[in-house]
């Protein structure tokens, strides 16, 4: 595809030894998730999952040594784009032949072709800087794997355990907080909650971050925003609900050893523990399911901590019993960074293994195997009739979990109807009405006067959003 | 629900009641069947004890059944009936993308051509695509059959919804008036093209009931086919309430061919074409042009660049090349070549007049001698795309594809090196949207050596001809 690139080059680029070194711990394959190559436009580029919510996004340019990476790192080239080389180097058979989703488009057309200044000139070799070496990159990693000194493992490990102490009673006392605050709000009363939302909800949530209960911070963020995305007459139900779940998961917490493994992995995730994506897909207890997976939907929605939160909604063709049916796939980026869509194309299938996050109901999920997406058509799966089974189900994950916002439901044999002028419904033979998010009204009336169909949506238990549709005349998909 | 709920609908209803008003309005007795729950967690507040538990069980409430529904409109319905197939899977894929890449600036220009080329095929867009395309493409009227009329009906313009003939599936001679203006104009411009008298007297019949904006714009349409029968119509126009009205007759009638203005006006036209005479060609010759320029155009225009283009706007309004080329004694490719590339004015008005008539060949030979100038062919090409009704011949596409004119935008493209110099001015989408199938191959041959997102609209606009033309891939 390109010009090769070898690993004296590599060493010429690197900025001293320690950056080899910490591209050497990043080949491990469950730091990249994706890592693709495209012989038409001879580039490298792939997804390194950091500690920050977004992955960095990783773009290499053999044929001239150009680069980019999204970290902050101030060494040019960082370790991500070093361990992108050098992968390509050693084991090229773990890029994906693919095509350039836009953000590599958007960097290539933003370089100059016939000047590659930016690209380091390799051939003049290094300047003023120490030389570099695998060979002592790899030394030095096979140094640090022998045992060290058994006394400082354990006063890392120490280190650890009263830093995770420290942050338990943290959380511990914003909870605390939170049930005061709940207490406040129920005195006041919650007619008049809506009005004082947004300061009061502020105030706590700016305490919840610095106690490190982010999760909390965010639901309360959260009710903020949507008690306005409801009508007047709902919103002093919603609070009324939200509150409900947010004095449920403070009990849970307090009490979680007493709780089944998966509830209390939810309830940890959605106060303040976050699981990071490499210990997912290095833990073998977590639910996989493989197979061929519809992208149903794909969703972009900016949140109050503005951050754009990027979904893409996973049908499983044929799913087994008892496993999950959908996954949901979660990716935040910085709104700062400019318009930004999911690397999933809604109507496109794919054939993956997933991974779920522990959970009582298992949705949000990893692709444990990326493949090339396909343009191809599978059969859609099918669903139960009705929307009383579909209700069920949600009644069903709502006992489980017993605090989560929302549930993707499936039903067949269901026609989309008005109620009034701004106002779609589901509705079934059995007299069942599901009314529809006002925001979507426009863009569902043509499945008005349409047969049967067979759905997917999110019911939040007031309204239902539409994520996908297989019709008499096709599919229809949110995007 | 799992299991009967734990407190009866009065109970919920009255926690829910003193947490509304609030609790230091109106304390709260926990609910019998709560109180062992509370009791068991002696370390919390009781309140919050029955505010998790009753408000969990507000959330397992299923929503109304039986709740009426309005019945389909017939707006909805005939979304879904409109006779002609939907697009193939890989064209509405193509048209998709297309839409999602295109320059936001050229966007309402590029995908009305693209609705356009996909009625051309006697193709509908997909209904559930029309919320996304709509607006790109409803002040077109060649792009809204009856699904676009009827989702419009629905949505964009629902006061429509209370004039049933938009959903009628075609505009005839009995239901047009029920139709918007863009249609009405449109089908009149074509009534005058099959029948000059028969439009004028559809119009006549209906001209008074209607406000002055869409009489103006109405009478505008009698441009096509105008005629001395027109006369005492348009004649009569002159006591009409409305200056625009006034002013759009006047105008009319300026251009009715057969009549003394007229016959002056176009006779002072012609006179601006004059054959070169031997000496001149023999200047021409020995610097080595003898041949090329035959006919020279020689205005009696003002010196002021800003006057001769309006004194030459004025002298051409709503001639045709033809009929200068008679006048003159020259034919249409003489005066066409001898007009200089850099006059504005003169090629406005006959390209105007081309596209009245609906005239193709005029329009491409037009626009051929547009293409030689130095500048981008990208407005060339967008009014081409915009007016012809089909895509151009294989001569003028091979001409296209080859000019100077077009290897210098390629070159241009090649050779930026800023974003903004790199974005496709229009040459590409355009040249992608005009091309007939069979040379949109070696177009995409061209198109290699550029950053693909560059070209992403282009291919796609190509992709979706392909796949419209593939006869294969119909349902």
């Amino acid at each position: 595809m390109t010009a090769p690139l070898t690993k004296d080059k590599i060493e010429q680029l690197a900025p001293d030894q320690a950056s080899l070194g910490a591209a050497l711990k990043l080949m491990k394959p469950t730091s990249w998730p994706m890592l693709v190559r495209n012989d038409d436009s001879a580039l490298l580029w792939g997804e390194c999952q950091g500690s920050g919510a977004a992955p960095y996004r990783v773009i290499v340019s053999p044929a001239d040594v150009g680069y980019k990476c999204t970290c902050p790192s101030r060494k040019f080239p960082c370790k991500h784009v070093l361990a992108v080389m050098w992968m390509h180097c050693e084991s090229p058979e773990r890029f994906e032949q693919g095509s350039t989703p836009d953000w590599v488009q958007d960097w290539l057309s933003r370089r100059q072709r016939t000047a590659s200044t930016n690209a380091l000139d390799v051939s003049a070799g290094p300047q003023n800087k120490p030389a570099t070496s695998i060979r002592a990159a790899l030394a030095e990693a096979e140094d640090e794997e022998k045992p060290s000194d058994p006394k400082a493992i354990e006063r890392a490990e120490a280190q650890r355990q009263r830093l995770r102490k420290e942050r338990e009673a943290s959380v511990r006392a914003s909870l605390d907080d939170l049930d005061r605050w709940i207490l406040d709000q129920l005195n006041l009363g919650l007619a008049g909650f809506a009005q004082r939302a947004a300061q009061s909800t502020k105030t706590l949530s700016t305490r919840l971050v610095d106690a490190k209960a982010q999760g909390l911070a965010s639901r309360l963020e959260a009710l903020a925003a949507d008690i306005y995305r409801v009508p007047e007459h709902m919103r002093a139900d919603l609070a009324f609900e939200r509150l409900a779940a947010l004095s449920l998961i403070s009990s849970a917490y307090r009490h979680q050893t007493k709780l089944p493994p998966p509830l209390r992995a939810d309830v940890r995730r959605v106060t303040s523990w976050t699981l990071r994506r490499e210990e997912l897909l290095a833990d073998p207890q977590a639910p996989r399911l493989a197979g061929d997976w519809i992208v149903a939907a794909t969703r972009s929605e900016v949140q109050p901590d503005k951050l754009r939160r990027l979904e893409a909604w996973l049908l499983h063709a044929s799913p087994p019993n008892d496993a999950p049916a959908v996954a949901l796939l979660i990716d935040f980026v910085p709104v700062s960074g400019g318009s930004a869509s999911s690397s999933f194309f809604a109507g496109e299938t794919l054939s993956a293994e997933v991974v779920f996050y522990p959970s009582a109901t298992p949705l949000r999920a990893l692709i444990a195997t990326p493949t090339p997406a396909s343009a191809e058509t599978i059969n859609w799966p099918g669903f139960p009739a009705g929307l009383g089974a579909a209700l069920a189900e949600y009644e069903n994950a709502l006992a489980r979990q017993p605090w989560i916002d929302y549930w993707p439901l499936r039903a067949s044999a269901l026609t989309v109807d008005r109620l009034s002028a701004q106002q779609l419904a589901l509705t079934d033979s059995d007299g069942y009405i599901v009314p529809i998010e006002r925001a979507q009204t426009d863009i569902l009336t043509t499945l008005l006067g349409l047969g049967p169909i067979s759905a997917l949506f999110i019911w939040d238990g007031t309204s239902a959003t539409l994520l996908a549709a297989d019709t008499s005349i096709g599919r229809w998909h949110d995007t | 629900m799992p299991s009967s709920p734990v407190l009866s609908a009065q109970d919920l209803g009255r926690v829910k009641q003193a947490m509304l008003l609030g609790l230091a309005r109106q304390p709260l007795g926990i609910p019998a069947p709560l109180q062992p729950l509370a009791a068991a967690t002696p370390d919390r507040d009781a309140v919050l004890t029955v505010l998790a538990l009753a408000g969990q069980q507000q959330r397992f409430q299923r929503p109304a059944r039986h709740e009426g529904v309005e019945p389909i409109s017939e707006a909805a319905r005939r979304v879904h009936e409109d006779p002609r197939q939907i697009l193939p899977e890989a064209a509405r894929r193509a048209l998709l993308r297309l839409a999602n890449g295109v320059e936001k600036s050229l966007a309402d220009a590029v995908m009305s051509a693209a609705a356009r080329r996909v009625a051309a095929s006697g193709l509908r867009l997909h209904p559930f695509d029309l919320p996304r395309l709509i607006p790109h493409i409803k002040a077109d009227a060649r792009c809204l059959g009856l699904a676009e009329r009827a989702y419009l009906a629905l949505t964009v313009s629902r006061e429509a919804v209370a004039t049933p003939t938009v959903l009628d599936n075609e505009i005839t001679r009995e239901n047009w008036t029920g139709f918007q203006k863009i249609h009405r104009i449109a089908f009149l411009r074509d009534e005058r093209r099959k029948h000059a008298g028969g439009a004028r007297t559809l119009l006549q019949d209906v001209f008074k009931s209607e406000p002055a904006n869409v009489r103006g714009d109405l009478l505008g349409a009698l441009d096509v086919g105008l005629g001395v029968d027109d006369l005492p119509f348009l004649e009569s126009l002159a006591s009409d309430r409305a200056d625009s009205v006034r002013a759009v007759a006047a105008r009319l009638v300026a251009a009715v061919p057969g009549t003394p203005a007229f016959t002056a006006r176009l006779s002072e036209a012609a006179r601006c074409f004059v054959r070169s005479s031997l000496s001149v060609g023999g200047i021409l010759k020995r610097i080595g042009l003898a041949g090329t320029v035959a006919v020279t155009f020689k205005p009696t225009a003002s010196s002021n660049h800003g006057e001769r283009h309006a004194q030459l706007a004025r002298l051409f309004e709503g001639f045709s090349v033809a009929e200068v080329g008679a006048t003159a004694g020259l034919t249409v490719a003489e005066v066409i070549a001898a007009i200089p590339t850099d006059d504005q004015a003169v090629f406005a008005a006959f390209s105007q007049r081309a596209m009245r008539d609906d005239d193709t060949p005029t329009m491409m030979q037009l626009a051929k001698a547009r293409l030689t100038a130095a500048e981008s062919p990208a407005h060339v090409l967008a009014w081409l795309a915009s007016n012809l009704t089909e895509h151009v011949s294989l001569d003028f596409g091979n001409s296209l594809l080859n000019s100077d004119v077009f290897e210098a935008a390629l070159q241009r493209l090649q050779e930026a090196d800023t974003a903004t110099a790199m974005k496709d001015d229009g040459t590409l989408i355009w040249t992608a949207a005009v091309l007939p199938t069979s040379l949109l191959a070696s177009f995409l041959a061209k198109l290699e050596p550029l950053l693909p997102t560059t070209t992403r609209a282009a291919r796609e606009f190509a992709a979706l001809t392909l796949a419209l033309d593939a006869p294969t891939q119909r349902r």
